[in-house]
């Protein structure tokens, strides 16, 4: 504004003087009217999928940290201490944002074996929590108050930030590496990064450790494999705790909260590598879905089982771009004892959804590993019809391996 | 601070927080207030244009894009709003403005103390201002926008923004001028 002359200043208080009829009722009316019409408008999409994309984000940080590893024949930077120096830490607590700039504290604990979290609660800035008990994971949403559940862990570490974790990462050979040193702390940093196409849609990330605590203290992911844009997740902080503190992962949700099934949404970027070869996957004309599920399981297991991995890229398309060193330590688990030894069952579908493709369905799985220990697993099934014939490949799994105890 | 302070509350609301639609309307009410009752005939319509400019800008939560001024958005969006409910009323008949004018001006305190009168006197002279005048008058004055932006949001020149302003108060310098009152 300029400098106003006297002739304006007169007539801008006589403006000023003109008194709307207005009272406390009147300021209710149209501030009521408005708060209901927040409520029912449609909140912004980016947002709504906060949560899903950090859920995401969260369970495939088994890829992730996995894909930072693989490949690694010898990495420019030891990463043997920082085995040792993170096997000791038993839970961690993150901050992090996201792309629309929603801040959340993450709070997980490792399970006993130290393999994967067990349980895990991130709240978030904008009133959103997700929890991980028992197995199930929790999505709140403060604006309609509903708490979405999956019948999976589908938020959480697995690998735990921990020595497989690292060993993962050892084995990378198309990650980078970077030196660097935080100028605010004068610290020295290792900046590692990478890329993958995983379940959750295709992800790029760099990752930070703290040279002299060989700890990993920031982190950055990218929705796309060239880690270009704004990153969709970054972990400013990461503290490590050996137990977690009592009630830091307590979550408090309204006791009128709806509790509903979460819907299962594939990405549409891994929809499209789903239809391109009608050679992968199984036939399954003629077969009931159930049927034509535990084929295509059966046959995906008995490659896991005999490490026929062509077969596995056959039958599951996502990991054709996959690597065999990849493979055999996502798939297979071959470093860790835990490779599949033997089927123990192929249980009823217990859920089905559809998509452009046709319907999915998901089937669980129980599995032994060559150490004799017992594993559930749900795996996804995605029906198809290219070249005028109908098959199924295998998707990927729902959630997270879980050990029978 | 205040536009950062709206650039966080605009992303608040779009996240579906009522506490952001809320605050944005507390922290801008006055100013709307202002521009409604300047710009409309009946300022009876004040609360009814208020209404359904927050509204509708509550209902745009989760997708509204905020370029530039929340503060000057909102001022458009209550002259946009005043300049259909005047142009309504003005097709009810000549006759009904000036009744509602009047009765305004009678529920209002007796123009008993110079103040006063000469705000009747600048709310007669702005009601005889053609409209795109009396807007860039009343948006620069009462909700202090600079006219650059008045321009840009509604579409015309910086100069044409400007030329409107002098000719509006050049109108009221002259009405004033006429009852005796000198600036």
């Amino acid at each position: 504004m300029h400098e106003l002359s006297e002739m304006e200043r007169t007539v801008k208080n006589g403006l000023l003087q003109l008194e709307a009829p207005w009272d406390a009722a009147a300021d209710a009316r149209v501030l009521d009217a408005a708060l209901a019409a927040v409520r029912v408008a449609k909140p912004r999409p980016a947002l709504r999928s906060g949560i899903a994309r950090w859920a995401a984000a969260a369970a495939c940080a088994v890829v992730l940290v996995v894909a930072i590893a693989h490949r690694t024949a010898r990495p420019v930077w030891a990463l043997e201490p920082v085995i040792e120096a993170m096997g000791k830490y038993k839970a961690c607590n993150l901050t992090m944002i996201d792309q629309t700039g929603v801040a959340y504290d993450l709070w997980a604990k490792a399970e006993p074996s130290g393999e994967l979290s067990s349980e895990l609660t991130m709240r978030g800035g904008n009133g959103s929590a997700i929890w991980v008990r028992e197995g199930r994971t929790y999505y709140y949403d403060p604006r309609s108050s509903t708490v979405e559940v999956d019948d999976a862990k589908t938020a959480g570490f697995s690998p735990w930030l921990g020595p497989e974790l690292m060993k993962m990462i050892a084995k990378a050979n198309d990650a980078r590496t970077a030196y660097a040193t935080d100028p605010a702390t004068g610290r020295d940093l290792v900046v590692m990064t990478g890329n993958l196409a995983t379940a959750a849609g295709p992800i790029s990330w760099s990752i930070e450790f703290d040279k002299e605590s060989k700890l990993p203290v920031a982190f950055k992911q990218w929705a796309n494999l060239k880690r270009s844009g704004a990153p969709a997740l970054s972990i400013l902080r990461i503290v490590y705790y050996q137990e977690a503190p009592k009630g830091a992962l307590t979550v408090d949700v309204p006791a009128n909260a709806i509790y509903v099934p979460k819907p299962i949404i594939l990405p549409e970027a891994n929809l499209a590598l789903l239809d391109r070869n009608p050679n992968q996957g199984v036939p399954a004309d003629g077969l009931t879905r159930e049927q034509a599920a535990r084929e295509i399981l059966e046959r995906v297991y008995r490659a896991a089982i005999e490490g026929d991995l062509p077969a596995i890229r056959r039958l599951c398309p996502l990991t054709a771009s996959w690597s065999d060193e990849l493979l055999r330590m996502v798939i297979l688990h071959e470093e860790e004892g835990k490779r599949v030894a033997a089927v123990v069952s192929i249980g009823a579908i217990v859920r089905e959804g559809s998509n452009r493709l046709g319907t999915f369905v998901v089937a669980p799985v129980r599995l032994r590993s060559r150490d004799g220990r017992l594993w559930d697993e749900k795996q996804i099934v995605q029906f198809r019809s290219t070249g005028g014939r109908e098959s199924c490949v295998v998707y990927g799994p729902y959630g997270m391996l879980s050990e029978v105890k | 601070m205040s536009i950062i302070e709206d650039r966080i509350l605009v992303w608040r609301l779009n996240a579906g927080d009522s506490g952001a639609m809320r605050r944005i309307y507390e922290k801008h009410r006055t100013c709307l207030m202002r521009v409604a009752s300047a710009l409309l005939n009946d300022r009876s319509q004040v609360e009814d244009v208020l209404h359904d400019v927050i509204v509708g800008f509550a209902e745009t939560a989760g997708r509204f894009e905020l370029k530039g001024s929340l503060r000057a958005f909102l001022s458009i969006c209550v002259a946009n709003r005043a300049r259909d409910v005047n142009r309504s009323v003005r097709r009810r008949g000549a006759e009904c403005v000036e009744e509602a004018g009047l009765a305004s001006r009678q529920a209002g305190p007796e123009a008993e103390t110079m103040r006063l009168e000469l705000a009747t006197i600048i709310e007669d002279a702005m009601a005889q201002l053609p409209g795109e005048q009396r807007e860039v008058v009343v948006l620069h004055l009462v909700g202090e926008l600079p006219f650059r932006q008045i321009a840009r949001l509604r579409d015309i020149s910086i100069n044409t923004a400007m030329s409107r302003y002098r000719y509006g108060l050049e109108k009221i310098r002259t009405a004033l001028e006429g009852v005796g009152c000198h600036a």
